[in-house]
């Protein structure tokens, strides 16, 4: 390249090399894409919703029955067993997705322990608790895409770094993402 | 997307963001290409990027610079390192069959390792003032830093790359590219 030609003269070839080399995929896949993001998203939402009023209502019920209600007993009730299995991918597909709230992280060194309390997407409502709540023990690094994590702009974050976002009860709502051996590669936040 | 302008309602919509993708994708992968020096990886970010520009497309309206805001969210996903190969684009392009293109100019190849070598905060200031010919303030805006943390991260990349060219084809002659030239 002779003496005078300038950086960005450079980077321009650069780039345009690139640009030459790529096919981009249509427009309406792209669209068809962030339409799955969105009702994913939406979806997720309303969930948020509908579970938050259905725990206040519960709330209200568990404080007029205070009275009537016996002392529970002494003994710890243990937790029931999981049925949670983690999920397989579909034929084609790399990953699996289990949709659930986020919630109760703790570090635990290098790793973080999360609750997952799962939701089932019903087709055209408002997806609902299937009662299974399990824990994960992840690495720290695991990825995790944010949205309203990250005030309302995508993001890309490690676990570790939202322990403490995480560390309540339900609010998060995310997509869980499971490779065919069972092992999570990405939470993705869904609402 | 709607632009100023453009009248409202979802077919417009669509027609609209088709042209505003038709238009920039190509230049924004040429442009994640130099910041990432990997192609690839630069068409799977841009593209995912649109995706959820589209997802996002309300706030784009508010945002009203919608391909600084694609090269922005593209931006993060490519340094993120973690390699979406999970979305639906990324294993779309992996299942199709690949394409025919040439290889990379020598040039081209020398360029991209030394881009390489720059720290990331560098290299994007020096992609963006060069190759999209932003002004300083403005690739203070889009990078979230100082004005005065640009001007530096500008003058140490291009003396790091008018190093590492030095005994090459190439050579940036980074010493006559002031900031101001370009605002």
């Amino acid at each position: 390249m002779a003496d005078g030609t300038e950086l960005g003269e450079l980077l321009g070839e650069l780039a345009e090399s690139g640009r030459g080399r790529v096919v981009p995929m249509a427009a309406h896949q792209v669209r068809a894409r962030g339409e799955r993001r969105r009702r994913r998203a939406r979806t997720v939402r309303a969930s948020v919703v509908a579970v938050f009023a259905c725990a206040l209502l519960g709330g209200g019920i568990a404080l007029a029955g205070t009275a009537r209600v016996p002392e529970p007993g002494a003994a710890t009730p243990s937790p029931p067993p999981s049925r949670f299995v983690p999920p397989a991918p579909a034929p084609g597909e790399e990953y699996a997705g289990e949709l659930g709230y986020v919630h109760d992280a703790v570090a635990q060194g290098d790793r973080v322990r999360i609750t997952v309390r799962q939701l089932r997407a019903v087709a055209g409502g408002t997806p609902v608790p299937t009662g299974v709540v399990h824990t994960l023990t992840l690495p720290r690094t695991t990825p995790v895409e944010t949205f309203r994590l990250s005030g309302g702009r995508p993001a890309d974050r490690e676990l570790g770094g939202l322990v403490g976002r995480l560390a309540g009860g339900p609010r998060w709502t995310f997509e869980i993402d499971y490779d065919d051996e069972g092992r999570v590669a990405s939470l993705r936040e869904a609402g | 997307m709607r632009l100023p302008g453009e009248p409202s309602g979802h077919v417009t919509g669509e027609r609209e963001f088709d042209a505003f993708y038709g238009a920039s994708v190509g230049r924004l992968v040429g442009q994640l290409y130099a910041m990432t020096g990997d192609l690839a990886e630069s068409q799977d970010v841009v593209q995912e990027a649109f995706a959820r520009a589209w997802e996002h497309r309300a706030e784009l309206d508010l945002h009203g610079a919608p391909e600084a805001w694609v090269r922005t969210v593209a931006w993060r996903l490519a340094v993120s390192r973690w390699r979406r190969v999970r979305t639906a684009l990324t294993l779309a392009r992996r299942q199709g069959p690949p394409p025919v293109v040439p290889p990379p100019e020598p040039h081209h190849v020398v360029l991209v390792e030394a881009l390489r070598q720059l720290p990331e905060a560098q290299r994007r200031a020096v992609v963006l003032h060069h190759l999209c010919d932003l002004p300083v303030d403005r690739v203070a805006a889009e990078t979230g830093s100082p004005v005065g943390t640009v001007k530096v991260h500008l003058s140490r990349g291009r003396a790091t790359l008018a190093r590492l060219l030095a005994h090459t084809e190439l050579d940036p002659g980074a010493d006559r590219l002031p900031e101001g030239r370009h605002g």
